[in-house]
């Protein structure tokens, strides 16, 4: 930790017309959250085409105007795809009604579930004091700091429960859960639970910089889970303290 | 599009080939047949060159490399251009080549058509006459190009600008130190390496560490002092550096590079080529920013739209006037206008015109910020395009890589939405249904009891015929009864009024017989009147016959005396006819003829003046002898000179040729009878005689005969003028003769002149005597006469004159004439009395057939309306019936029950329906949720194929890959015009069909670099490059085209919504112009600006504050050391104790609960200066960090176009030097941008005797003095204290 500390100073210290005015170190809160997911594989079809398969197969749609109100798509698009099925054979018009044709029927069953719908599990990193999502591995962190992050509080108020599943989602993506290769691809079809499972703490390195020549005091912050400088808790540091540096340094 | 009008159909047309041509023809193909049969036609574009030097038409013929399929694939998808002439009604191919596949094919300048050509010699096909006209009226694709070229040459100078910053080669140099910036947005690095101008000319240069292949960022300060050069980072290397993956300092070397900004100079460039060449998308574009008077195409009628947004007049004239107008439109719009708003609007009527939209700008913040403010519709498909790093969050959305993400998002939103309301609407559905039945029933039973009523209807009907037609006759008759009666009537009352008029006439005539009558006395009177005339009569004649007789016996007597004289005269002419004879002298002829007075004829006198004339001809000849003594001399002297000339013969002498002169000495007779006797004296003399009879020659012989020849001569001579004179003599002998042959005709003709006289007078004697008996005769009546008259009168008294006589003959005359007319006229009278009296019998018979009459028709007519009246109260019930429309409502009713019906129809269907739509809908949101990258890329394709609405920068729109995407756009809208150089608007201009301008000229003009173009001007010390400056600065593209298009081609948005009315008041001064003046679209400013703050400062209902600066030391400006920028302490600290006090102030207003506690008060801090932005940047970073505000800082220049709640404004500008320069202060668009920033509070901080008074310029004077005026009126002007100042 101190040797990371050190070449952290040593490097901002290369910067001209700035001064370390102060550092410190403390441990930032990460929940690991446990999300169950399901997952499913499926040949690529591109998903309006496929919508529109089914939806001539299961409803009578006699204009792409109807078909436009019931997907909320714009017109233009339906009568796109609606030409290119027809050109290639997948639909055609029978009593006024749009339906598949037997290559249509064909490509519509193969074009679907390959393989059942299969669970898997994740653990993430949510950082409430973030409130997103971090990237990192806990265990490659090989320090310990016992302050907590002294504004940590101000965060409290989330749980779990209060996470959306569009955001679950973008971690699973983030972490590569879905996968795609050829003509098949994975793809998270439902998240199945959330839940807390346990706390980590993420040491971070604190510093207070000074510009003489500009006379701007700021933080600079570096975060161990994500290795960079952390811009939100800077901002968080800045807002708060910064009267009071300039009332202790200057 | 201007002259383009394409020819569709396949011409033919005969083409001819030099020799030349086929030589390169045959490059791609056996011969120029195969050449022309490779397609059935060709599509080609037809360009005009300058005719060739015999004066033929000549053309190059472009063939399409996009649609001429065969040809294309032969050439590889090259251009190949055939020149040709026009010749024998076809085409001559004089040569052909091949050009890249880029060589633009389709040009404004160029005609497209569709051409078979028929090879050879004799196709004896004439080129079709349309083909033929269109290729003539082709303008010369070179002329027009030069046209352009020409006028665009005055946009030059903004190029020229630029490339003198762009044309320097890349910088290398090594640096010492780096660092980063708090938030590593800026890195600056310690250059020592760099010379003196290079310091300058590297502002807005790329930045590049050696070694790395990418540019880091764009260098945006350079401080040669403090040899820092400062350069913003791109997101990518920003990012590395947070990640502490990238150490500037590991590096040596930096490079600068300007590689991007020479980019955009060429881009610029290009689009000049472009205009020229013709390829704008609006082939008016051109005339429309070069004429003066710009040309655009007149649109018909106004379109009617349907707005989307809530939009005032203005906003809807402007955008009803850029839907309808073609090639250009322009909009100005001031501050708050809702500039955005229209340009939203007009995107959303073109989507759902079918056009497609081009947004563009000069700044990607007002591209973002257009499209940003466009509703989301299903149908609006927006794509905004750049560079991502440079695009604002407000479009970051729209950039192609996140446009399947927004539509994903977009349609799942609406999905879910209608999901959500599936049940309201499936109960809905129920209860529509439900009221269509019930109404369903309802309408059938007004439809039964309508048959009825049309059944009534139809009986009435019949009935109500038969009536009317009965009532019809009855009219008629009555009509007739009316009319006879009223002519009756009017017999009556003419023939009563002609009563009257008889009476009146009888009863005048009789008065007047009662007061004219004559009475018998009268009778008598006049009776003995009539007998005295006559006798009065007699005795004038009497009278007037005697005194007639006195007369006739005087001309007797007088007519006597007479012929004795004339018996006289008679005599007399005898005697002077007996005399004639013995006159010879003509003068006493004359004197004879006057005495015996005898008037001679015309004939007479001429003749006498004649001889007159002829006598003093006579008589003046001054020659004087007679005629018989010439001729004797004439004689002797023959004599003589035969005599000498013989002589001298006889001596055989020959004479000199001898002068002859004339000689004056001998001119009379006697004279010459002298000479030729003195040459005979000397002949006969003794010594001549001797000397000549010696047969030898002597001297003295010679002698003498030489004078005897002499003599000889001198004799001739003389013969010649005697003769002369002989002539003459005769010659006036011959007059003399004639004149006494004229005096005796003279005479002749007196005699039978007087003879004729005589007998005259004889003639006029017996006329007399012929009178003297006519009035002897009578003398002889009138005595009878008298004689009888005497008898009849009686006794004349000779007392009474004749005249008075007369006189008493003329007034009894009149009296008894009087007296006859009168007697007539009682005549007359009476007999009119009785014609009358007979009248007025014949007429009061008439008038009583009349009254029998007119008694029998009023009976009848009673009669006839009695009937009338019975039939008509009979027809009322049936109208009534007739008047209700049954029909029509049963046919109404009947649509509406059809209606319904459909209705019911599709409501069932729905209904059926709803489950299937509503798996399938919970089906598409599950599909959309899931949807992957696949997926979204499959939809980003078809999304970018089918955008219509595309925004990007001025600049970007003409890169290439963005012009082979997108070559044209139906329209093309331009924000933030003003803004943009003319180079960098003409940009995306080429690409619109039709063209909007929108902006506002009293903002801020372009930027060149760091500065305007003023400022520019204002630096520049070369002589040239100022002239170049001013020119470009007198010609504001928008502004010059605001003012010369027609009115409908523009418009001026009015109303603005940003500002409080007193905030707005300040800049209305820069938009009066005629009857326009800016207006407050607020109802109620008060309260819909109301900022709610109260503090020491600032009142609720403040909205304009200035804070003035006192223009002493203390308060002056600084400058920074080493640069060229200000700031001023003063203003600085007043600017912190205001802020201090704002956001105190909006604690308080939150804890009163006027503002929501999680809200904050926008505030933006502006000034002139950059340093001065700076430092308030970092006071408010630094030290400040207040807690209840949103702050944001930035130069005027920066802040156009943005808007806060409260604004502080800080002129830093303060000092006492000579010239009271204010700097960028003075333009009065910079100001103009820093008062209309602020939408509740304006707050300036500054010093009022610098700016009303110090400074020189009275115009700047002026416009400060009159922003104090305004703000004085609002009791806003405040001291440092905060009191109100006057």
């Amino acid at each position: 930790m101190n040797d990371l500390k050190e070449r952290l100073t040593k490097e901002l210290q290369q910067d001209f017309d700035v001064k370390i005015m102060g550092s410190q170190s403390w441990s930032l809160p990460v929940n690991s959250i446990e999300i169950v997911y399901q997952t499913v594989m499926r040949t690529k079809v591109d998903i309006l085409m496929k919508m529109m398969l089914i939806a001539f197969g299961k409803a009578d749609i006699a204009t792409a105007e109807e078909l436009s109100d019931i997907l909320l798509v714009e017109q233009l698009f339906i009568n796109d795809l609606i030409d290119k099925m027809t050109r290639s054979g997948v639909i055609e018009k029978r009593e006024g009604f749009y339906s598949l044709t037997d290559v249509g029927v064909r490509q519509f069953k193969t074009g679907i579930f390959v393989h059942e719908p299969e669970n898997g599990s994740r653990q993430a990193l949510y950082s409430p004091c973030h409130q997103t999502f971090l990237n990192g591995e806990i265990n490659s962190i090989p320090y310990e700091e016992k302050g907590i992050y002294r504004f940590k509080n101000e965060f409290d108020d989330w749980s779990v429960a209060t996470l959306e599943d569009t955001v679950l989602l973008d971690a699973l993506k983030i972490m590569g859960v879905e996968s795609g290769e050829g003509n098949v691809q994975i793809v998270v079809s439902e998240i199945i639970s959330a839940s807390d499972i346990e706390v980590d703490l993420v040491p971070c390195i604190e510093f207070h910089m000074y510009n003489e020549a500009e006379d701007l005091l700021y933080a600079r912050v570096w975060n161990t889970l994500s290795e960079h400088w952390d811009e939100k808790l800077e901002a968080q540091l800045n807002e708060k303290e910064r009267k009071k540096w300039r009332e202790i340094y200057l | 599009m201007g002259q383009k009008s394409t020819i569709n159909e396949t011409m033919r047309c005969g083409l001819e080939i030099t020799a030349n041509a086929r030589k390169e023809l045959m490059k791609w193909s056996t011969d120029e047949h195969a050449f022309f049969s490779m397609q059935v036609a060709f599509d080609v574009h037809i360009e005009k060159r300058p005719n060739n030097r015999q004066g033929n038409m000549s053309f190059s013929l472009f063939f399409d490399n996009g649609s001429n399929e065969a040809l294309s694939k032969r050439l590889n998808n090259r251009v190949a251009v055939m020149e040709c002439v026009y010749q024998n009604d076809g085409f001559l191919a004089t040569g052909f080549h091949i050009r890249g596949r880029r060589e633009p094919v389709q040009t404004n300048r160029r005609l497209p058509a569709r051409l078979k050509f028929l090879v050879g010699r004799s196709t004896g096909i004439a080129m079709p006459i349309d083909l033929y006209t269109s290729i003539r009226e082709l303008p010369i694709a070179q002329e027009r190009s030069e046209y352009v070229k020409k006028r665009i040459a005055s946009w030059e100078g903004y190029l020229r600008i630029q490339e003198s910053n762009a044309d320097v080669a890349d910088l290398t140099t090594a640096f010492s130190m780096a660092s980063f910036n708090e938030d590593f947005s800026k890195l600056s690095i310690v250059c020592s390496g760099l010379k003196g101008n290079e310091w300058n000319t590297i502002k807005g240069f790329s930045a590049k560490m050696k070694g790395l292949q990418y540019d880091i960022g764009s260098v945006i300060n350079a401080d040669r002092s403090k040899k820092i050069i400062e350069i913003e980072l791109s997101r990518n290397y920003k990012e590395m550096a947070r990640r502490n993956e990238w150490h500037p300092k590991s590096y040596k070397e930096v490079v600068f590079s300007n590689f991007a900004e020479l980019s955009q100079v060429k881009r610029l460039r290009k689009g000049f080529k472009d205009l020229q060449d013709g390829l704008a998308a609006n082939a008016n574009l051109e005339k429309v920013l070069f004429e003066e008077r710009p040309v655009v195409r007149i649109s018909k009628k106004q379109q009617e739209l349907v707005f989307h947004n809530e939009l005032n007049e203005f906003q809807q004239e402007a955008v009803t006037g850029a839907m309808t107008s073609n090639d250009l439109y322009v909009i100005q719009g001031p501050p708050g206008t809702g500039k955005t708003t229209v340009i939203s609007e007009i995107c959303h009527q073109n989507v759902k015109a079918g056009l497609r939209t081009l947004v563009a700008s000069q700044a990607n913040l007002a591209v973002d910020n257009a499209l940003g403010r466009l509703l989301a519709h299903q149908d609006i498909r927006i794509l905004r395009y750049g560079r991502t790093d440079s695009i604002e969050e407000e479009g970051k959305k729209f950039i192609e890589e996140n446009v399947a993400l927004n539509w994903k998002n977009e349609t799942l939103e609406a999905v879910n939405n209608q999901l959500q309301s599936n049940s309201e609407k499936e109960a809905q559905l129920q209860d529509d249904l439900a009221s269509c039945e019930v109404r369903l029933g309802k309408i059938q039973l007004d439809l039964l009891s309508l048959d009825e009523k049309v059944k009534q209807k139809e009986e009435a009907e019949a009935q109500h015929l038969v009536l009317s037609s009965e009532i019809m006759k009855l009219s008629k008759k009555a009509e007739i009864y009316k009319k006879e009666r009223e002519e009756l009537l009017g017999n009556e009352a003419a023939l009563n009024k002609l009563a009257d008029v008889l009476n009146e006439e009888i009863s005048r005539l009789e008065q007047i017989l009662l007061v004219a009558n004559i009475s018998p006395k009268t009778i008598d009177k006049m009776e003995k009147l009539e007998f005295q005339l006559e006798k009065m009569r007699h005795y004038i004649s009497y009278y007037q016959t005697r005194q007639m007789i006195d007369d006739t016996e005087n001309a007797i007597v007088i007519i006597g005396k007479e012929l004795e004289l004339k018996s006289n005269k008679i005599d007399t002419i005898h005697v002077f006819v007996k005399q004639l004879d013995s006159i010879t002298k003509i003068d006493l002829l004359k004197n004879r003829l006057e005495f015996f007075g005898i008037v001679p004829t015309f004939n007479m006198n001429w003749k006498m003046t004649e001889l007159n004339k002829v006598i003093d001809s006579i008589k003046s000849d001054t020659t004087s002898g007679e005629y018989s003594d010439w001729q004797e001399l004439q004689n002797r002297l023959l004599a003589a000179i035969e005599m000498i000339e013989r002589l001298l013969k006889e001596h055989g002498f020959l004479p000199n040729a001898v002068r002859r002169t004339v000689n004056q000495k001998y001119s009379s007779v006697t004279d010459i009878h002298g000479l030729i006797d003195r040459v005979g004296k000397f002949l006969i003399d003794p010594s001549t005689k001797s000397s000549l009879e010696t047969r030898n020659y002597s001297a003295r012989k010679y002698d003498n005969l030489d004078k005897i020849a002499i003599a000889l001569e001198m004799l001739r001579e003389r013969k010649n003028y005697v003769q002369t004179q002989g002539g003459n003599l005769e010659k006036q002998n011959q007059i003399r003769l004639d004149a006494e042959k004229m005096f005796a005709d003279i005479k002749t003709e007196i005699i039978d002149h007087t003879h004729q006289f005589i007998s005259e007078i004889e003639q006029e004697r017996s006329a007399m005597q012929r009178n003297a008996e006519n009035h002897q005769i009578t003398l002889n009546d009138l005595q009878r006469t008298a004689d009888k008259l005497q008898n009849v009168v009686e006794t004349v008294d000779e007392t009474v004159s004749l005249s008075e006589v007369k006189e008493q003959l003329v007034q009894k005359e009149r009296v008894y004439a009087d007296y006859l007319d009168k007697k007539e006229m009682l005549k007359e009278y009476t007999k009119g009395l009785d014609a009358k009296n007979c009248e007025v019998d014949v007429n009061a018979q008439a008038l009583k057939n009349n009254n029998a009459a007119l008694q029998v028709i009023s009976e009848e007519l009673e009669l006839v309306n009695d009937e009338r009246l019975e039939q008509e109260s009979l027809l009322a019930p049936l109208m009534e019936l007739l008047a209700q429309n049954p029909e029509e409502q049963r046919q109404q009713t009947q649509t509406s029950l059809m209606n319904l019906s459909e209705k019911m129809k599709k409501l069932k269907v729905d209904k059926e329906r709803m489950p299937i739509n509503h798996s399938l809908q919970e089906e598409w949101r599950t599909l959309l949720t899931e949807a992957n990258e696949y997926d979204l890329d499959e939809i980003r394709k078809m999304y970018v194929q089918h955008a219509n609405v595309i925004g990007t920068t001025c600049v970007a729109s003409a890169r290439r890959d963005f012009m082979e995407e997108y070559p044209t756009f139906d329209v093309v809208i331009i924000d933030e015009v003003s803004k943009a150089t003319p180079p960098e608007l003409l940009l995306p201009m080429l690409k619109g069909k039709k063209i909007i301008l929108v902006g506002d000229h009293h903002q801020l003009p372009p930027l060149m670099g760091q500065d305007t173009l003023e400022e520019l001007l204002e630096e520049s010390d070369n002589v040239e490059e100022k002239n170049e400056l001013e020119k470009l600065l007198k010609e504001s593209l928008f502004e010059r085209l605001f003012r010369t298009l027609p009115k409908q081609n523009k418009t001026m948005l009015a109303i603005q919504y940003r500002m409080h009315e007193s905030i707005m008041e300040t800049i209305t001064p820069f938009y009066k112009e005629g009857n326009y003046g800016l207006q407050c679209g607020l109802t109620d400013s008060d309260s819909v600006r109301d900022h709610l703050i109260e503090s020491r400062y600032v009142q609720r209902n403040d909205h304009l504050l200035w804070f003035d600066m006192p223009n002493e030391p203390k308060y002056f400006e600084e400058k920074v050391k080493g640069g060229t920028s200000r700031f001023n302490q003063a203003e600085l600290t007043m600017i912190k104790n205001l802020l201090m006090d704002l956001d105190k102030g909006t604690e308080n207003a939150k804890n009163a609960g006027r503002i929501k506690q999680e809200d904050k008060k926008s505030v933006g801090v502006i000034s002139f200066y950059g340093e001065q932005v700076k430092r308030v940047d970092r006071l408010i970073q630094q030290e400040l960090i207040p807690q209840h505000l949103h702050c944001r800082t930035g130069s005027v220049d920066k802040f156009q176009g943005m808007e806060m709640d409260v604004i502080i404004l800080s002129f830093v500008r303060n000092h006492q030097d000579k010239g009271g320069d204010i700097g960028f202060a003075r333009d009065y668009r910079r100001l103009n941008v820093a008062l209309s920033r602020a939408r509740e509070l304006l707050i300036i901080v500054g010093s009022s005797g610098m700016f009303t008074m110090r400074t020189k310029h009275p115009s700047s004077r002026e416009m400060y003095g009159r922003l104090l005026e305004s703000i004085k009126s609002e009791n806003g002007f405040r001291n440092l204290e905060g009191i109100i100042k006057s």
